[in-house]
């Protein structure tokens, strides 16, 4: 279901919607709001808020941003409230708004197992990461299922309820957006 | 390889690599869940029914308002319902009118020891006060004047009136109180909640909760009153876990018996009804242990009842700012 279907059958109050919405950007969005505030009960009560302001506003999402930017937008300003009322500014730079992401993402072909080589490892884990939570619809989970879980395209077609051609086809979009927005970090 | 020019066998490396993004937890998923889903079957509901008057369903009126009557219940069933037929809970006390209904069904007289399946209304009347175990730990004693629906073992949905919670060893932040006002999450606590108009009012007795109102979330710890005003403002005050305003949750709740206690439990209940905290040697404390009580304590507060008891024990009260201090009588 792409994401316009998901948020029109949603408004008409389609619980099989409601769930696929929940289940498909509640992680994605619980992880943009801990990336902002390193702390996970906070990031819970953050994305619950958005998610609820975003039900409250589903039917005057326009589609002109992916639904996933939409929530996101949301988000930010819930971090945004979150920081003010606390009096002082976030001290964690997200990694997405970092410019230091191009640069660690330059030494992913560099050798060598210091201390240093694995932060940047892991920082690069951390903009991989990051790319696949930005991807459309489910393509980050299905990325994750096939090269993570190893699950074949019969299983993955199982997983999101459709025939082994169209999850191959989806398989083939996930990786070409994948390196799209990868490509562009 | 470069991060410009990758191809499926680099897309893979680099996921493999990269590992699993990390997964909230499935009870961090259940509880931000059921909070989305009220507030979507909610807008749900009034978007039907916004379309059914502007449908012109007036004109069927007689039909209309039997519809309107029965589809926001048929359909808008508070979310995670388990079945009927499973008890969630138990009355452990009723004084004066107390009845319990099913969405839908009868009201019928509440009983202390009858079982309350998920999905009952608890109400009382202006004179009428109960408390009700849960079965999974906890009680949620209920004031006068209070209508509320225990939606499940977690979950109170708080009509009018007020209620207090003890979350006793439950898991901490387990339980949430719906208002239309707003949501209070707890997070290993006793506290009391009340709506009166468009005002919603949380004390908090000990631990701490959460309010969750219109976006807005407010922290109250120990010993704090949040009032949330229908004009969006949220007051804070201090309100002292002994205070007078607590009295009436001991009045709704089960009696002390005090036949054949120990000095060392009913200290402890009377501490906890009163709220305060007891100072007392290591060998008052044993000796306390020990002591057997008799007699009856029947509609007494707890510091009246302490006045009564601790005389026939030897001891003496002495209360200095929430602190019971006991003493060997001179």
């Amino acid at each position: 279901m792409d994401d316009k279907t998901l948020a029109a059958r949603a408004v008409r109050g389609d619980e099989r919607a409601f769930n696929e919405l929940f289940e498909t950007y509640f992680p994605r969005l619980f992880r943009f709001a801990l990336r902002r505030v390193a702390d996970e009960d906070i990031a819970e009560d953050l994305v619950q808020s958005t998610l609820i302001k975003a039900m409250r506003s589903l039917s005057s999402w326009r589609g002109e941003a992916s639904l996933f930017t939409w929530l996101c937008t949301i988000c930010r300003h819930e971090v945004h409230d979150h920081w003010r009322r606390l009096g002082r500014h976030p001290e964690l730079m997200p990694i997405d708004d970092a410019p230091e992401v191009r640069a660690a993402l330059e030494a992913l072909s560099a050798g060598g197992d210091s201390p240093e080589r694995a932060l940047e490892r892991a920082e690069i884990a951390g903009a991989v990461q990051l790319v696949l939570d930005h991807l459309p619809g489910r393509y980050g989970d299905v990325l994750e299922w096939k090269y993570i879980q190893g699950l074949s395209v019969a299983e993955i077609a199982t997983r999101l309820g459709t025939s082994l051609k169209a999850a191959e086809s989806t398989l083939t979009r996930a990786r070409l957006a994948f390196r799209e927005g990868y490509s562009s970090l | 390889m470069t991060h410009h020019d990758t191809s499926d066998s680099d897309i893979e490396r680099l996921i493999r690599a990269a590992g699993s993004r990390p997964a909230p937890g499935a009870d961090r998923a259940a509880r931000v869940r059921l909070a989305v889903e009220v507030e979507w079957r909610a807008e749900a509901r009034a978007r039907r029914l916004r379309r059914w008057t502007g449908a012109g369903v007036a004109m069927l009126a007689a039909a209309a308002a039997l519809f309107l009557v029965v589809q926001p219940r048929s359909t808008v069933a508070p979310p995670s319902m388990p079945p009927v037929s499973a008890p969630i809970a138990r009355v452990a006390a009723a004084q004066g009118a107390v009845t319990t209904a099913l969405t839908g069904g009868r009201a019928v007289i509440a009983a202390v020891g009858q079982t309350i399946a998920a999905g009952s209304n608890i109400r009382t009347n202006a004179t009428s006060r109960a408390t009700v175990a849960l079965t999974d730990g906890g009680e949620i004693r209920v004031d006068t004047d209070t209508s509320a629906t225990l939606v499940d073992s977690r979950t109170v949905q708080l009509e009018r009136g007020g209620i207090y919670l003890d979350s006793g060893a439950s898991t901490p932040g387990s339980f949430t109180v719906r208002t239309s006002s707003g949501t209070v999450r707890d997070i290993g606590t006793r506290f009391e909640v009340r709506v009166g108009g468009r005002d919603l009012r949380v004390r908090v007795r000990d631990g701490a909760v959460q309010l969750e109102r219109a976006g807005r979330i407010d922290r109250a710890p120990t010993g704090t009153e949040l009032v949330a005003r229908a004009d969006g403002t949220v007051s804070t005050r201090s309100v002292d876990p002994f205070a007078a305003d607590w009295a009436w949750t001991t009045e709704a709740a089960p009696p002390f018996t005090v036949e054949n206690a120990t000095l060392e439990a009913f200290l402890q209940w009377a501490a906890k009804e009163g709220g305060w905290t007891i100072e007392w040697s290591d060998a008052l404390r044993q000796q306390a242990r020990t002591t057997i009580l008799h007699g009856a304590i029947t509609g007494m507060t707890p510091a009246e009842a302490l006045g009564v008891v601790l005389p026939t024990s030897g001891l003496s009260p002495e209360f200095v700012d929430g602190r019971l201090r006991l003493r060997v009588a001179q």
